[in-house]
């Protein structure tokens, strides 16, 4: 699928990592801020990087698909990242996760095809006290149950 | 800025907040101590006053205008100070290997705190960024560098806020920037945001992140200390030891050093979780008892059995129920194999498969591998997969055998601790739970009932 973006939207990005390519440890800073922009780093953005940072596109999309939280596709709406970490997982978290992929159809670390929900494996969120953790939409949750995370997934 | 304002700064603060910092949230005050988190959970994080009138940045201020750069390293070796990421690496050492030749140098300030379990540094960060900024800044007076990264992950936003405030704030006090407190010491600091990996907490993949590159391990040598960060000499340390830098200096080796046992001086904070009553982070001395900690994180939970303390998630070392008098300190986990790690401890109870957990670990580390070298990339893969045909009930002694031999492969092959660290997992999870292993291959029991569906 092609991504369209606004033509103003795309200029200030260029603007800013314009900036970025004058400081050498700027590119991932770049990286980052298309993800944040856009809610992902398509081979369309990746041009666009790889253009001020005179990269090529295989090395960007070579960091791109190295760290978890870059994504080449486009996000859904709803972002939910359930942490799998050791103290998550030894306090089931697999199993909220299933019932999450279940509720959202969506598999872990992808996006559902209505493009409404992106499911996240987390790992470790620095909350173990209080595991297990999700994340919705930027919001933690603490000591997830099963129920508890059917009921806050209706609330979206 | 000068010591004077300095204490001028202190003495009104002191006087504005009255007895706010009389304050002691610890619950066990024999035996919590308050030295790395002195500041957290009382100062307000946003005011660098409230650091300052806490003795903040007088250690800066003693350091560069009383003491040669060789003095600063001195006192922190003699301190016996050893860096809080897991490994205990003397810190005096590693910041002696730095060269003495004048040059652009680097510190990075590794906040990546990968290790799951463990929200130490998070916590320092939120609660008192100015100690880290300190301590950075006399690392950075000590071997000669006038810059330093934060390597923060990415699972930190808040920290990114705070971070940036102090900077910005302690550059406008002169205590960073330009000419720091008069002198003709510069030191800058930025706080650069990881991806999602948990091999960046790796030296030489957070130097290879940094440059805008894939967080690959590199092969050593050369040494960060040689060439590191854009090919420059680059001292790497975790929050926790740079953030207690500035009192040792300030107070000296022998006042750090009373606190813990020969060979573990100091203190160490430890997250403690897993099912436990109360999970929480406490500071204790080193030499602390496994059972101790137990006992401050409330007891097991449900009046559950104690089975198994990890520290180091996802690259796990164990101790069993019959260790649970083992003194928490460098030494004597060295000698089995056992991580202290860089403060997340997992304490288990008699419901755990040790086999599963173990089985989660090594998969999460095979997710984990940046691929970069074959033992790593090929062997954590076999390891789960074994691991794997023990948990469905279709492995053999002989499957064991060739596990405990490829965990060892692995450690002496990998070209980096993540790697390497899957020979320590399956060496602790045999010396600790060998028997539970066994049962699994020869009865088909799982105690726990997690595996054979
Ligand atoms: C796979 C791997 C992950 C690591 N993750 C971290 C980490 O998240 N935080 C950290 O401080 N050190 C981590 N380390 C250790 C660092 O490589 C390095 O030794 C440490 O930052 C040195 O600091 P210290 O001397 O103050 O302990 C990791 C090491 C390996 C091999
Ligand atoms: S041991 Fe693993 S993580 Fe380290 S360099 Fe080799 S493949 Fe990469
Ligand atoms: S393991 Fe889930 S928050 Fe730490």
């Amino acid at each position: 699928m092609k991504n369209k973006f606004l033509p103003e939207q795309l200029a200030e990005f260029e603007k800013s990592i314009a900036e970025n390519a004058k400081d050498q440890a700027g590119l991932l800073k770049s990286i980052h801020l298309a993800q944040k922009v856009f809610g992902g780093v398509p081979v369309e953005i990746q041009r666009v990087i790889g253009k001020h940072h005179d990269a090529s596109i295989s090395k960007i999309s070579g960091i791109v698909t190295f760290y978890d939280y870059f994504t080449s596709d486009i996000q859904g709406k709803n972002i939910i990242e359930v942490c799998v970490g050791t103290t998550c997982y030894v306090q089931e978290a697999n199993d909220i996760l299933k019932k999450v992929c279940e509720i959202t159809k969506c598999e872990p670390n992808s996006t559902s095809r209505n493009k409404e929900f992106s499911v996240v494996i987390g790992r470790c969120l620095g909350k173990c006290e209080l595991a297990p953790n999700v994340i919705i939409n930027h919001k933690t949750h603490n000591k997830v149950t099963i129920d508890k995370v059917t009921e806050l997934l209706k609330g979206i | 800025m000068d010591i004077k304002l300095l204490k001028k700064i202190k003495d009104d603060t002191l006087k504005r907040v009255g007895n706010k910092f009389d304050k002691d949230y610890r619950t066990n005050k024999e035996k919590e101590v308050r030295i790395v988190l002195k500041n957290s959970y009382v100062i307000d994080k946003d005011s660098i006053d409230e650091y300052i009138a806490r003795d903040g940045y007088f250690a800066l201020n003693k350091a560069i205008t009383e003491m040669k750069p060789e003095e600063v390293t001195e006192v922190v070796k003699d301190s016996g100070l050893k860096g809080r990421s897991g490994g205990g690496f003397p810190t005096g050492l590693k910041w002696g290997f730095i060269p003495k030749e004048k040059g652009q140098k680097y510190i990075i300030c590794n906040a990546d705190e990968g290790e799951s379990a463990a929200t130490i540094d998070g916590v320092l960060m939120r609660q008192d960024p100015h100690s880290v900024l300190e301590g950075m800044a006399l690392a950075g007076y000590a071997i000669g560098a006038s810059k330093g990264y934060i390597y923060l992950r990415y699972e930190y936003p808040v920290c990114l806020e705070v971070l940036n405030k102090a900077i910005e704030d302690a550059k406008e006090k002169g205590l960073l920037g330009k000419k720091i407190l008069g002198t003709d010491f510069d030191f800058e600091v930025e706080v650069f945001r990881g991806a999602g990996a948990y091999v960046c907490g790796e030296e030489s993949a957070i130097i290879n992140s940094i440059e805008g590159n894939r967080g690959n391990s590199k092969s050593k040598p050369p040494f960060p200390a040689v060439k590191g960060l854009f090919s420059k000499p680059t001292l790497i340390n975790n929050v926790e030891t740079l953030s207690v830098v500035p009192q040792i200096i300030l107070n000296g080796a022998d006042w750090y050093k009373s606190t813990g046992i020969p060979g573990s001086e100091g203190s160490k904070v430890f997250t403690l979780t897993g099912h436990l009553n109360s999970p929480k982070t406490v500071e204790v001395p080193l030499g602390i008892t496994i059972r101790e900690l137990i006992e401050l994180g409330g007891g097991m939970r449900d009046n559950r059995k104690f089975k198994a303390f990890v520290t180091g998630s996802p690259n796990v070392t164990m101790l069993g129920s019959e260790d649970i008098d083992l003194p928490v300190a460098f030494p004597e986990f060295k000698e089995r194999q056992v991580m202290v790690g860089s403060g997340g401890v997992v304490i288990l109870d008699d419901k755990t498969c040790m086999v599963d957990f173990t089985h989660f670990n090594v998969d999460l580390l095979n997710i984990e591998s940046c691929g970069r070298c074959t033992p790593c990339r090929v062997g954590t893969k076999r390891a789960a997969q074994l691991l794997e045909k023990i948990k469905e009930g279709s492995a053999s002694l002989k499957d064991l055998d060739k596990l405990i031999e490829l965990a060892e492969h692995l450690r002496t092959a990998s070209l980096c601790g993540l790697g390497q660290a899957v020979g320590m997992t399956m060496h602790t999870a045999m010396n600790s739970f060998k028997d539970e292993f066994l049962a699994h291959i020869n009865e088909h029991e799982c105690a726990a009932g997690k595996c054979f569906k």
